[in-house]
């Protein structure tokens, strides 16, 4: 039969196997936990384990605790809402109407662009011009020319995008229309901003797929009535 | 006159300093590389601090190390194209280069197939059961009694899995065709477990869907292919 082992000892293993634990996980915040409450046992253990406490080793483990918890709660700020300036809320709650982006990569992006609004009507592409900015219209409206359409659309959504993705020519004149709210992202800004940080250029792409699912979602049905021809999903995209 | 500090200190308090510091960075890879070197502090500290070694405390220490370089094993790995098979990494080119990790995560959950006969993949006005990947190859388009062609690598299937809509168009695989077949449900399930991935398909689709709308529509029987552009804005 095993013999019952010492209190400061059964913590010591307590606070091993948290540490273990803790770093055969990749999620951050389980990680971080895991260490933070095995290096509350060691404190215990250093406390205990001898006639007077172990200070040295205890201000050693809680000055690792604290490190520790400063990452866990920027980790945990960076998910969080209270991450994002008041007035930059309107522009993810925008965002998120059809995609979604952690509160900590947006404020990332919105440190690369620039809020505005529009107090007149304002070019934001030009037909057969790659766009110099990636633009969300966060509120108000667009005017889109092409030939002879000439259409006024809400937001919210992105304009610009294939050309900030491919570099591609615009294909139509977009102009935001008086009072519309929107953020511009100079091309190479932004260009430098995700290169320092491929997370937000891929939480960006994903943003991007929705808005365009949903425009081809939303044009399939109208290119119907219309008796249009493209097809599939793979087509809607072209319409 | 400043105190001297003997080595066994300066061992410890560089373990000390390696963990804060590794903990205060979000790059898991720096994290673990601080921890492996305090790690290392540690074990000379305790082998150096009393008369005799601190077994006890060297072995938890060395299980700690474990933990850690096997969890920085399996990042590395993830990030190494090399993780990926030999017969897969075309299919990861064609999809713009995912993270290999996520790659591999995402090809375990699909069916690759090679079309021996005609596979329809999707139909007009239902909702696709499945999202598809069109590694090479045609696809033939059915929309409104009208034919065209679509030609892989790309999506199909894409707007679809994205909006919930139906379909346009009725697409089928050719003869030939190579093809990677993701159950909708299944691969629901699988995103819903990790946002890193479903994040990674999402850009993977951007991409796809930016090029399909920069190239313009596919050309349909009887018309010449028409432009697409920024203004699906």
């Amino acid at each position: 039969m095993l013999e019952a082992l010492p209190l400061p000892t059964v913590i010591l293993y307590v606070a091993v196997g948290l540490y273990v634990m803790g770093f055969l996980f990749r999620n951050q915040i389980v990680l971080r936990a895991l260490v933070l409450t095995g290096s509350s046992c060691y404190v215990i253990y250093y406390y205990i384990v001898s006639e007077t406490p172990l200070w040295d080793a205890i201000i050693a483990t809680g000055l690792i605790m604290a490190s520790t918890a400063y990452g866990l709660i920027n980790l945990l700020l960076s998910r969080s809402r209270l991450a994002v300036p008041w007035a930059q809320l309107p522009v993810l709650e925008a965002m998120t109407t059809f995609g979604r982006i952690e509160p900590g990569l947006f404020r990332s992006l919105m440190k690369a662009g620039s809020l505005r609004s529009a107090t007149e009507e304002t070019p934001l592409t030009q037909e057969g011009v790659p766009p110099e900015a990636l633009v969300f219209l966060v509120s108000g409206g667009m005017r889109i020319r092409k030939g002879d359409v000439d259409i006024v659309l809400p937001g919210p959504c992105f304009i610009g995008e294939v050309g900030w993705m491919l570099g591609t020519p615009a294909s139509a004149d977009v102009h935001a229309a008086e009072g519309a709210e929107y953020v511009l992202w100079p091309r190479e800004t932004l260009r430098r901003t995700i290169r320092a940080n491929p997370r937000l250029e891929t939480a960006l792409d994903a943003l991007v797929a929705h808005d365009m699912a949903r425009k081809v979602a939303a044009a399939a049905p109208k290119a119907r009535a219309a008796s249009a021809d493209a097809g599939s999903d793979a087509a809607q995209a072209a319409e | 006159m400043m105190p001297t500090l003997d080595f066994a200190a300066l061992m410890g308090i560089g373990a000390v300093a390696c963990y804060m510091a590794g903990l205060l960075f979000r790059d898991q890879i720096v994290l673990r590389l601080l921890i492996l070197i305090g790690s290392a502090f540690y074990i000379v500290y305790y082998s150096i601090a009393a008369e005799a070694p601190l077994w006890t405390a060297i072995a938890g220490t060395l299980g700690i190390t474990a933990a850690n370089l096997w969890g920085l094993g399996a990042l590395l790995l993830s990030r190494r194209p090399s993780a990926v098979p030999m017969r897969q990494r075309g299919i990861r080119e064609a999809m713009g280069g995912m993270e290999p990790g996520l790659f591999r995560r995402l090809m375990r959950s699909g069916e690759e197939m090679r079309a021996g006969g005609p596979i329809q993949m999707t139909d007009e006005n239902a909702r696709p059961g499945a999202l598809w990947f069109l590694v090479s190859g045609r696809a033939r388009l059915m929309k409104g009694g009208r034919a065209g062609w679509l030609e892989g690598p790309c999506f199909v299937g894409e707007v679809s899995w994205l909006t919930g809509s139906p379909a346009s168009a009725e697409v089928t695989a050719l003869p030939g065709a190579v093809l990677v077949r993701w159950e909708r449900a299944e691969l629901r399930r699988l995103v819903r477990r990790s946002l890193r991935l479903e994040t990674a398909l999402e850009a993977a689709i951007a991409v796809d869907m930016a090029r399909k709308v920069s190239q313009g529509r596919p050309s349909l029987e009887g018309e010449a292919a028409g432009p697409g552009g920024d203004a699906a804005a």
